[in-house]
């Protein structure tokens, strides 16, 4: 038995190991994101943020500890990812998303960890710009969103008719149900597998326990 | 026609309850519906309402329809 044989019959293992994927910040969603990838033996994952870890972090971002505060998440990161499965490249870019971001060649697919839309107009821009699919993701409280965007879909624009800064109140549970929905996607893609959130934006609430999909 | 709206994220929060049935008339736009519900809830006054119709993104020249769900634009990573 490997440490891939329980999910070698789910996913196309050597398309898994073989990807390189970006995770646009690595707060609450991008941590979550990067550890179930990195977990799923992803050969390589790119991690940018700029950001430094904060005590306000720790209540929902999953690679950081007391003893990190101050310290550039990147970093922390990276050495956490590289502790979770030794065997994938982990290449941590400290840079903040402004105009003329580009993604680096090579890069199969981004996630979203973005905790503003201004970024993420960006993000999404250099993703189709370059012919690369980008999967969103946002929270709020209880309350998570994801879809899957590429040249062929709506945008985020499409989406939604203004984007204001929210509530900053969100919860673990709801960064981590969101991200585990963000990496499935890119691990679908990847081993191009199951039916992509193409056009179709899934929403959750956690307090009412419901769920919908919104198709575009 | 009565339609059920169900509130998701912080506007069910905010004006304290899921979902509920109203009763408007056929061929209310989308944008009337708006405006209705942020006479109903003033919670709502100062929000940007999504909408979706029968599972589908709902613009506001939209005629709206018994299944309606309304939900805000967010933000948080």
């Amino acid at each position: 038995m490997d440490r891939y044989s329980r999910q070698r019959s789910l996913v196309n293992q050597k398309k898994v190991e073989s990807a390189r994927v970006m995770v646009v910040g690595v707060g609450g969603l991008g941590s979550a994101s990067a550890t179930l990838l990195a977990m799923a033996g992803v050969g390589e994952l790119l991690i940018v943020d700029y950001d430094t870890v904060e005590t306000s972090n720790l209540n929902r971002q999953i690679l950081y500890r007391e003893k990190d505060v101050g310290k550039m998440k990147v970093e922390v990161a990276k050495k956490r990812i590289e502790e979770i499965n030794p065997h994938l490249k982990v290449n941590a870019i400290n840079k903040k998303i402004s105009k003329g971001f580009k993604i680096p060649h090579g890069v199969d697919i981004v996630v979203d960890g973005l905790d503003n839309f201004e970024a993420r107009f960006i993000v999404e821009k250099a993703s189709i710009e370059s012919e690369i699919p980008y999967v969103f993701g946002a929270v709020e409280g209880y309350m998570g969103m994801v879809t899957f965007i590429d040249k062929n879909t709506k945008r985020l624009r499409d989406l939604f008719k203004n984007v204001p800064r929210g509530d900053e109140q969100v919860l673990a549970s709801t960064v981590m149900l969101t991200a585990s929905i963000q990496s499935m996607e890119v691990i679908k893609f990847l081993s191009e597998r199951g039916d992509l959130l193409r056009n179709r934006l899934m929403v959750y609430d956690g307090l009412s326990t419901n769920y919908m999909e919104v198709r575009f | 026609m009565k339609i059920r709206v169900r509130y998701f994220g912080r506007f069910a929060v905010e004006i304290g309850t899921y979902s509920e049935v109203l009763d408007v008339d056929t061929n209310l736009k989308v944008r009337e519906l708006i405006a209705l519900l942020k006479r109903l809830h003033p919670e709502l006054k100062n929000e940007i309402l999504e909408v979706s119709i029968d599972g589908k993104y709902a613009c506001d020249n939209m005629v709206v329809r018994e299944d309606v769900a309304v939900y805000p634009p967010i933000s948080g990573g």
